[in-house]
């Protein structure tokens, strides 16, 4: 399992591809919503934290797409860096 | 199939807590005993994609969406443990900075598509392929991965109606017949994605 840092600035660019046209996404209830909303239990549902970009949107920015395009991009860089960080470490100890 | 905050009663969501920090303990231990730092960026980059691909929802049946949930993926390329891991980051971050699935349900989430939909699947992708008589791996892929989404909904249906949620006999075979379909994007997904890796770069993947 060998990856050069081309290797690892392709499937970079292809998370960041994927996440910057994230707003193409079907807007439509996923299995778990849908099923909720039909059988009646999705007014369980209650908000413990606030986080920072919900529902995939950049705060601040009217034009949807473009907040979806943002949040998606942040979140693939922040998962990248979280995944490698905490294996280094782990590597480490 | 991201458990939101509410749909799980208290001994539910608790148990889910228990039972994945047991199983990511366990998973991380592994995962160390294989980490050089060449396959770091590999699951970084696994991390990376399979956040991304999430985001894309596609359309099922009428009035409903899914989502590649990549567990098998990820299980496929770098073994059960280490896709273990890379999934429930996943899940840690949608949850804290996206909102996607609840504090308290994380717990259950990161055992329905982290430990049961990759670790889990992954070893009936490999009895599957020990089974099917060809050299391909790609069938087995198929239905392990298309497995792998049925299951995880089959284990969040049960939660669901431990929690009171729903009964049973409603909520699980609702919670099948939707994602029976869904797993068929994830199948059609992952072999396309695992097919174009074998093709181009078979090195990155993992080998028992």
């Amino acid at each position: 399992m060998i990856m050069d840092k081309r290797g690892i600035l392709i499937g970079l660019c292809l998370a960041l591809t994927l996440a910057v046209f994230s707003f193409l996404a079907c807007e439509a209830p996923d299995g778990l919503e849908r099923v909720a909303q039909d059988k009646n239990f999705i007014g369980r549902a209650a908000t413990l934290i606030k986080a920072p970009l919900r529902d995939y949107l950049f705060p601040g920015i009217s034009n949807g797409k473009i907040a979806a395009s943002l949040a998606g991009a942040l979140g693939v860089i922040t998962v990248f860096l979280l995944t490698t960080g905490l294996l280094k470490i782990l590597r480490r100890r | 199939m991201h458990i939101p905050d509410g749909f799980l009663s208290p001994p539910i969501f608790a148990s889910g807590w228990l039972l994945s920090l047991g199983v990511l303990g366990l998973a991380l231990r592994k995962t160390r005993q294989i980490l050089q730092d060449k396959t770091i960026p590999l699951m970084g980059v696994m991390a990376a994609f399979i956040f991304a691909a999430q985001m894309l929802n596609f359309p099922v049946l009428g009035g409903t969406s899914g989502h590649l949930l990549g567990g098998v993926l990820a299980a496929a390329m770098l073994g059960p443990f280490a896709g273990c891991v890379v999934l429930s980051l996943v899940l840690i971050v949608q949850c804290l900075i996206f909102q996607d699935g609840g504090l308290t349900a994380l717990g259950a989430n990161i055992f329905n598509m982290a430990i049961v939909g990759s670790a889990f699947s992954y070893y009936f992708y490999v009895i599957l392929k020990k089974i099917i008589p060809v050299k391909n791996p790609l069938p087995a892929l198929f239905i392990a991965s298309w497995f792998s989404v049925v299951a995880a909904a089959g284990c969040c249906a049960v939660e669901l109606a431990l929690s009171g949620a729903s009964l049973l006999r409603i909520v699980l075979p609702a919670m099948l017949l939707v994602h029976i379909f869904i797993g068929i994007g994830e199948g059609i997904i992952t072999v396309l994605a695992l097919g174009f890796i074998l093709r181009v770069r078979p090195d990155l993947i993992y080998k028992k």
